[in-house]
């Protein structure tokens, strides 16, 4: 048992290290419907908003970036995905509009997430960042 | 143009992060860190794919043990690389001094501190390493 004096609600934010900023914004507000919550050039950061938890996109040139060591390669990697919630998943309309979108789709299945068991589906960030859409349980 | 949300035409809307898969190495120090030192409780355990899955609040973080075979499926070709630079713990409201000598009763070292802006508005965040080198923010919520 744990004696942690705090509690854990939730995760709040992930920060990418990104290689193309402009090209992940245009994937994580126009494509997946993140919206643009703040931007700090001098450190490269931006940050888009995702439901109640932050993306942070850090490009590994910025000066936050360059703390970050070497810049990740193609087949580096220490997050292997992370997962969206959806509020609704209807699959034929998602399907639909991510080929219209242009985003590659990888399986699709009934996955175990932190609501319990669901639709979701796989597809690729502009990066290689494997990003699943999980809908809401089977079972509400 | 970056601040064109497509909101109106998406098929869906989203909530929040579900869960994250963090690779790891070496599952039973990972595991010690997440549950004991956080507080994370395990949620599920599938061996047979090297991964234990804890419950984080409303999320889950998956750890995934790139040191043994049945984690193969997960193991990135290149070692060392990193695609995420930190993930970031939501706290509910805690006692900054009691959290601190939590911290260093169990030997974790904050390695960077500041006041800084979360989902949530600005409040201190501590910075944590994970066993395996992860980058773990934990983060209260703002001052009211």
């Amino acid at each position: 048992m744990s004696s942690a004096p705090f509690t854990i609600k939730g995760l709040d934010h992930i920060v990418l290290r990104v290689r193309d900023r402009d090209r992940m914004v245009r994937f994580y507000c126009g494509i997946l419907g993140c919206t643009l919550e703040r931007e700090q050039a001098e450190i490269g950061l931006t940050q888009v908003r995702a439901g109640h938890s932050l993306i942070d996109l850090v490009p590994v040139d910025g000066k936050l970036g360059r703390m970050g060591g070497a810049a990740p390669g193609n087949e580096g990697r220490n997050l292997d995905h992370f997962c969206i919630t959806l509020d609704g998943y209807d699959e034929g309309r998602i399907r639909a509009y991510l080929t219209a979108q242009g985003v590659e789709i990888g399986e699709a299945g009934s996955r175990y997430g932190a609501e319990g068991e669901g639709p979701s589906l796989y597809v690729s960030d502009p990066e290689g960042n494997v990003v699943e859409l999980k809908g809401p349980p089977w079972i509400a | 143009m970056d601040r064109v949300s497509k909101a109106e035409k998406l098929p869906f809307r989203l909530e929040g992060i579900d869960h994250i898969l963090l690779l790891v190495s070496g599952m039973k120090p990972a595991a010690r860190f997440y549950t004991e030192v956080l507080g994370c409780t395990v949620e599920g355990e599938l061996p047979q794919y090297g991964m234990l899955q804890l419950r984080a609040g409303m999320a889950l973080i998956d750890l995934v043990d790139i040191a043994v075979p049945e984690a193969s499926w997960a193991k990135p070709p290149v070692a060392g690389g990193r695609n995420f630079d930190h993930l970031c713990l939501a706290l509910g409201a805690y006692d900054e001094a009691e959290l601190r000598r939590h911290l260093a009763r169990h030997g974790v070292e904050i390695i960077e501190e500041g006041v800084h802006g979360g989902s949530r508005g600005e409040s201190l965040s501590l910075y944590v390493r994970d066993p395996s080198g992860n980058v773990i923010e934990l983060k209260g919520p703002p001052p009211v």
